[in-house]
């Protein structure tokens, strides 16, 4: 906004300067113009008063000789109100011998013709004459004839305008000047031989012409714009158009200004908003998924969750670690379909619900079976498939059952394989009261069991099988211990991930 | 031969069918995951609607399914007189398989 205010101030001072130095060289070059013209005023008299000098002195009869010459160059509106010839006597003074047109006011002159008519008698060229005052200003010219007739001077004189007005004709070179021509170069008001106003412009030029033996001052300024309205005015242009501009497009940046700056509030807000929500979310799954599974003697534990790229909602992933006492373990571990705060309530309560059939006893098959009912996929909308095992460390049997969950891996002496389950239907699918198979089987002496939800395995454009191979490469490739184990398996697969559904992972190791 | 509005959006579409007097076909086209499952759960209870109708899951075009969509095939088998999986992709039948769902989804070729 500044910057473009600026720059239009800049601009329309460009303009104004550009008009200002056109209108001042314009101006220099119509006083300069003017002023040849005047120039030429000088021999233009020169040549008829000489001419005048020059009838009388070679005519017989000099006064005739003269009138008739000059009498077409004398009258009202011509170029000398009067026009008179005078003889030199060095004895007596100038004797007139004829005037033609207006008496001359020289006669009347305090001090008479004398002085200024042998002053041109001795000079060269054009003598001028100021005779100012009023009534009847003229300004009178003189020249004598050149030798052997230097005994005639040709006195002439104009008439001058009676309060120093002249009205311009139009199209001459004063017609869009204010002047005022000044006889000598003093620019006082005796000194002022003729004007068009009575007030010159801010702006002036002057410039000064020889005039016979004395010179003129012409002083000029212009009247009016001499290069065109337009380039007078354009600086007023600039400045409106640009000011126009400049709040225009202030309005616009203030607006957008305003606009960014709600969506950086808003922006901010949303981010507090989800940040909240994130810092919920990964609570509550923390507080129904324990980050650290129980210590149980003789087995190393590991767990992982991992967050799927939405990350905002709650997940349905859970594992669950409960020691029996005696060497048995219990563990869990299950999906619920789809996410967000109604999946991770159904899996909560799920897991629950597992915890405490467990606790009364109940075993895999019949845990499902009784958690099977707590789920419908219809009035719920989700679904969860949950595995359940007992491991008994002593003699190293795991008891088992599936609703719909993938198979959990086993790894021993540098291989691994899934076990080979069958499979029940998931909890809350079934339409009649589901049966879980139970199955008991002999694990190795020294293995790691690893048990995970399908966000580990389930990438799009392949099937699942894909998944669980490049998880049973990656167990086969991975460090020994439990914590590195999973670590290696999370990465490796992870980094394969093209899912946003969360994944936990349970790994029991022993030796 | 009526037809649902198809829904044709983002990487999925699902449309169905009034195939015959009974039946409706549902066309699956994509990768349907938790984004788009309450698309699918829509045409499906349009179909549905028609009382009770054996519902036939056209899932040749599926490149993907997740436990989403699987949930919205397992909630049809709850409204129709019966559910037929007709000629899925190998990921969608192995989804179907590996999660136990063979007997609810009977998978037809």
């Amino acid at each position: 906004m500044l910057i473009s205010l600026l720059l239009t101030a800049v601009l329309s001072w460009l303009a104004y300067t550009v008009n200002a130095h056109t209108e001042e060289r314009l101006l220099r070059l119509k006083v300069a113009e003017t002023g040849a013209v005047l120039q030429a005023a000088i021999p233009q008299i020169q040549t008829t008063l000489a001419s005048a000098a020059e009838f009388a002195a070679t005519s017989s009869d000099p006064a005739a000789g003269f009138r008739r010459y000059v009498s077409g160059y004398v009258g009202d509106k011509k170029q000398f109100g009067s026009a008179s010839l005078w003889q030199l006597d060095s004895a007596s003074g100038p004797r007139l011998v004829t005037v033609v047109g207006l008496q001359p006011k020289l006669a009347a002159r305090p001090g008479g013709p004398g002085s200024f008519l042998a002053q041109a008698a001795t000079a060269k060229g054009v003598q001028v004459l100021d005779l100012f005052s009023k009534p009847a200003r003229r300004l009178g010219y003189a020249y004598s004839a050149e030798a052997p007739h230097r005994t005639y001077v040709v006195y002439a004189e104009s008439v001058l305008p009676a309060d120093e007005l002249v009205a311009v004709t139009p199209g001459t070179p004063f017609s869009d000047l204010r002047f005022a021509l000044y006889l000598g170069q003093s620019r006082s008001a005796s000194a002022l031989i003729e004007a068009n106003v009575r007030h010159l412009g801010r702006h002036t030029a002057s410039t000064t012409v020889p005039f016979g033996d004395q010179s003129l001052e012409l002083v000029a300024s212009a009247d009016g714009a001499l290069g065109g309205t337009l380039s007078a005015v354009l600086w007023w242009i600039v400045a409106l158009a640009g000011l126009l501009l400049s709040i225009a497009a202030g309005i616009v940046t203030e607006r957008l200004l305003r606009r960014r700056q709600t969506a950086e509030e808003l922006a901010v807000h949303v981010q507090s908003l989800l940040q909240e929500q994130r810092v919920i979310s990964e609570t509550l799954q923390q507080a129904m998924v324990p980050a650290h599974p129980p210590e149980v003697p003789g087995l190393d534990i590991g767990v992982r969750y991992l967050a799927g790229a939405a990350g905002l909602d709650l997940g349905g992933d859970w594992y669950d670690v409960i020691d029996l006492g005696n060497g048995h373990t219990f563990l869990s571990i299950g999906d619920v379909s789809g996410r967000g705060v109604r999946a991770g309530a159904i899996m909560s309560s799920l897991r629950s619900a597992v915890r405490a059939f467990v606790s009364e006893g109940h075993g895999p098959a019949d845990v499902l079976k009784r958690v099977a009912g707590l789920l419908n996929v219809v009035s719920d909308g989700h679904f969860a498939t949950v595995l359940l095992a007992v491991f008994d460390r002593r003699d190293r049997r795991l008891t088992i059952a599936c609703a719909g969950h993938l198979q959990p891996l086993l790894i021993a002496d540098g291989h691994a394989d899934y076990l080979e389950l069958t499979v029940g239907p998931p909890i809350g699918t079934a339409h009649t009261p589901a049966n879980y198979t139970e199955q008991v089987i002999q694990l190795p002496a020294s293995a790691t069991l690893l048990l995970f939800t399908d966000g580990l395995v389930e990438r799009r454009g392949e099937t699942i099988d894909d998944g669980l191979e490049r998880l049973r490469q990656a167990a086969t490739q991975a460090p020994t211990e439990i914590e590195p184990l999973l670590s290696f398996v999370a990465d490796e697969l992870k980094e394969s991930a093209s899912t946003t559904d969360d994944t936990a992972i349970l790994g029991v190791q022993w030796a | 031969m009526t037809t649902t509005e198809p829904d044709f959006e983002g990487n999925a579409h699902f449309y169905a069918d009034h195939a015959r007097a009974d039946t409706w076909v549902v066309t699956v086209i994509g990768e349907v995951d938790l984004a788009n499952r309450d698309r699918f759960e829509a045409v499906v209870k349009r179909a549905l609607n028609a009382t009770p109708p054996k519902l036939v899951f056209d899932l040749a075009g599926v490149r993907f399914m997740d436990s989403s969509g699987l949930g919205v095939l397992l909630a049809a088998t709850h409204g129709a007189t019966s559910v037929e999986v007709r000629a899925p992709s190998s990921a969608v039948r192995r989804l179907i398989e590996i999660s136990g769902l063979a007997e609810l989804l009977r998978i037809v070729e």
